[in-house]
C-alpha cells in the first residue's frame, strides 16, 4: 500500500515536471539593434546577436537579458567608447527588462501577426525605469516569435553624451528586438 | 634654407599626425582567435566564479575553456551547461557528450540562463 502510494506520488511529480516543462520558452540567440545615428554623420549603430529571452506561455511574463559587451559596433573605437565612457559595462554589465505582456493568451496565437503591450521594469547601466512597449507576437513552426521596435533616451538611464560629440548622436536611441522562443 | 627645412619638418610632422590620426579612428576590431588566454580553465569553474563575482575581472578577456558539450546549436554550444559558446565559425562534427577545449571572448553572465557567455569562439581541441 505504501509502496503504491509512493509511485502515484511519483508519477504525479513527473507529470507536474513535464508540464511545467511546457509552459516556458526561450532563446539564447535574439537579436537586438540600436540606433542613433544623425543625419550626415557616420552610423552609429550596434548589434548583438546573443540576447537570451524567456516566456511564461501561461502567465504572459517575459524577460530578457542582453550583455552590453555583446554588442558589436562596425568600428572598433565606436565600440570601446560605448562600452567604456558611455554604458560602463564593466560596472554595469548587462541590460534587462522584466515584465509581463498584457492580456496574452498562448493559445489564441497564430501564423498572423497579433499586436500586444509588454509592461515592465527595463535596466540599463544600473537604472531602472518602468516601460510600456507594443509588441508583436507570431506563432511559428520554429516556434514563438516576438519582435518589439521603441526608442529610449540615454539620459533616463544616466548616460550622458558629452557635448562634443552630442551634435553626431541622437538623443533618442531606436532599439529594435527580434526572438524565436523555443 | 632654414625655411626649407622648416616646411620639410611641418610636412612630415603632419603626414605623421593624420597617419597615427587615422589608425587610431579606424583602428581593427581585436582578432581574438590570435589572442593568448588570459585564463584557462573548466567551463564549469568559470561559471561558478562568475557567480562568485558578477563583475568579474575575466570580462572581455580572452579565455580558453574545456568541458563536455551539453548542447548544439545552430552556431553555438553549451559547455558542462555553464558555458555558452558562440562560434564566429561553427566547426563541422560536433558530437553532444564530447570533450572540447575552445577560446573566446567572455561577453559576462547571463543571469536568465545561468550561463556564462562567450563569442568569437574558435575550437583548440577534441
Amino acid at each position: 500500500m505504501k509502496n503504491k502510494t509512493t509511485w502515484y506520488v511519483a508519477l504525479f511529480l513527473l507529470v507536474c515536471t513535464a508540464l511545467s516543462a511546457q509552459k516556458k520558452v526561450g532563446t539564447k540567440s535574439g537579436n537586438i539593434t540600436f540606433e542613433a545615428s544623425m543625419p550626415s554623420f557616420e552610423e552609429v549603430e550596434a548589434i548583438n546577436e546573443n540576447v537570451s529571452a524567456i516566456l511564461n506561455m501561461e502567465t504572459g511574463e517575459f524577460a530578457s537579458l542582453a550583455l552590453i559587451k555583446g554588442f558589436r559596433f562596425k568600428r572598433a573605437l565606436m565600440e570601446e567608447h560605448f562600452n567604456e565612457n558611455y554604458m560602463e559595462s564593466h560596472t554595469y554589465p548587462k541590460a534587462v527588462f522584466k515584465g509581463s505582456i498584457d492580456g496574452f493568451i498562448s493559445e489564441a496565437l497564430s501564423s498572423s501577426e497579433q499586436r500586444f503591450v509588454v509592461i515592465g521594469k527595463m535596466t540599463i547601466h544600473g537604472i531602472e525605469k518602468e516601460i510600456s512597449i507594443p509588441i508583436y507576437v507570431t506563432r511559428l513552426e520554429e516556434g514563438i516569435q516576438l519582435t518589439t521596435k521603441f526608442t529610449l533616451l540615454p539620459e533616463d538611464f544616466g548616460i550622458e553624451i558629452p557635448s562634443v560629440v552630442s551634435n553626431k548622436i541622437a538623443d533618442e536611441v531606436v532599439v529594435e528586438a527580434h526572438y524565436i522562443l523555443k | 634654407m632654414q625655411r626649407k627645412h622648416f616646411l620639410i619638418g611641418l610636412t612630415t610632422v603632419s603626414i605623421a599626425f593624420v597617419t597615427c590620426t587615422y589608425f587610431y579612428l579606424f583602428q581593427n576590431h581585436r582578432n581574438i582567435a590570435k589572442e593568448t588566454p588570459t585564463i584557462t580553465m573548466e567551463a564549469s569553474d568559470l561559471l561558478r566564479s562568475f557567480q562568485d563575482f558578477p563583475n568579474h575581472e575575466v570580462l572581455n578577456k580572452t579565455v580558453q575553456v574545456s568541458g563536455l558539450i551539453s548542447d548544439i546549436e545552430a552556431n553555438a554550444i553549451t559547455l558542462n551547461k555553464s558555458v555558452y559558446c558562440v562560434f564566429s565559425e561553427m566547426p563541422s562534427n560536433l558530437k553532444l557528450e564530447e570533450t572540447i577545449t575552445i577560446k573566446g571572448r567572455c561577453v559576462g553572465y547571463d543571469e536568465l540562463f545561468e550561463q556564462v557567455q562567450m563569442d568569437q569562439c574558435i575550437q583548440i581541441n577534441r
